[in-house]
């Protein structure tokens, strides 16, 4: 029978390391997805995968008073990857561009496209949608980006980005209308 | 319902946050008002647009190492046990330096204290200048200056009275300091 995620934390912050082992089997592809979104390319959502786990188990030891250890993981993982963004507009934007990813990467995405179109227009889709996330402030585009893409509620995103709820519905507010004006041509396709 | 208020509810009915009552009234607005259907129309495709990404997925490859090198960096890097250690010695360490500090300030105060104790008890080099009967305190280091014919400290006036018993040189640290002769009569 699978274990509970609060049983895990408690024996995780307890000395179990097969506990943590268990935690990251069961979040880390979480973690990866959402820090994708939000940074957009394989080796920044990498890092962020890596470093958050790392600092889960630093804090291994703060984490009994820990009430929700979903919201605390993606939390930690939110920060880390507002952080790289911080990085990213300094250095410029990392390119996806899948010749730079590694190896077996490239393999697995080779191997999953159906056809050079699909590819094409899935490419062009997920440009065009990041673009426009990235025109956004860091906090609406990650609310919009939590709330409308990974699909967390209202109070689970105040809980991740510790703000009162009021403040992400006024974010998300914010972010969808901007992203209705930049988006207008594709929402207006869909119609 | 006005126009007014359906918009301010619109993102509700999108994200499914409305109660069924304030959702129908809603939903009879909008098929009625075309202006309010297309802001509607709009924000539900945009949910739909964000949430339909494909999601990106780096290979079976990645997962299984992306796991081993989080484990490699925590679990494997850093067993508990060592890391007790690691924080004791930090701890003692530590320790060790405030009271290596709380020794070193206790010696400076030590030595400071016998020093004044010392310098407090220790009788002044006195020297007999006086041809008088009543001596006059004067440094050992001071008398072999103020004897020398070279010295410019006394005149030959203060010698003079140096030598009368009416000129007092005081303790170190105050050369030269006088006293009247009615305080000098006062001890004859």
């Amino acid at each position: 029978m699978p274990k509970l995620i609060p049983d895990l934390v408690e024996r995780f912050s307890d000395g179990d390391a097969s506990a943590f082992a268990e935690l990251v089997r069961r979040f880390y592809q979480k973690i990866y997805y959402l820090a994708y979104r939000i940074l957009g390319n394989h080796l920044d959502a990498d890092e962020v995968v890596q470093e958050t786990f790392v600092r889960v188990y630093r804090k291994r030891e703060e984490l009994r008073s820990v009430t929700n250890f979903t919201s605390f993981l993606i939390r930690i993982a939110t920060n880390y990857a507002i952080d790289l963004l911080r990085k990213q507009r300094g250095r410029g934007q990392v390119s996806d561009d899948p010749s730079l990813l590694p190896g077996e990467v490239q393999v697995e995405l080779a191997r999953r496209v159906k056809t050079p179109s699909d590819l094409f227009e899935n490419k062009v889709l997920m440009a065009e949608i990041r673009r426009a996330l990235n025109t956004l402030p860091s906090r609406q585009r990650i609310t919009a980006i939590l709330h409308d893409v990974e699909g967390y509620s209202k109070s689970e995103v105040a809980g991740i980005l510790e703000c009162p709820e009021a403040t992400v519905r006024s974010n998300l507010h914010i972010a969808r209308t901007k992203l209705k004006k930049i988006l207008k041509r594709r929402l207006a396709k869909r119609e | 319902m006005t126009c007014c208020e359906v918009r301010s509810l619109l993102e509700g009915h999108v994200d499914d946050e409305l109660s069924a009552g304030v959702g129908r009234a809603v939903e009879e607005h909008l098929a009625l008002c075309s202006d309010c259907r297309t802001d509607h129309e709009s924000l539900a495709n945009l949910k739909k647009l964000l949430k339909s990404q494909p999601r990106p997925d780096p290979g079976r490859e990645y997962w299984r190492e992306v796991a081993s090198l989080i484990l490699a960096r925590t679990v494997e890097a850093e067993p508990p046990a060592r890391q007790e250690t690691d924080r004791e010695l930090t701890y003692i360490t530590r320790r060790r330096s405030f009271f290596r500090s709380l020794v070193a300030a206790a010696i400076s105060v030590l030595i400071l204290v016998s020093a004044l104790y010392v310098g407090a008890n220790q009788p002044p080099g006195t020297v007999k200048i006086s041809t008088s009967d009543q001596p006059v305190l004067l440094t050992s280091s001071l008398a072999g200056m103020v004897y020398s014919v070279d010295t410019g400290i006394i005149n030959r006036e203060e010698r003079l009275r140096l030598a009368r018993g009416i000129l007092l040189l005081g303790p170190p640290g105050i050369p030269g300091r006088s006293s009247g002769l009615t305080d000098l009569l006062a001890i004859w």
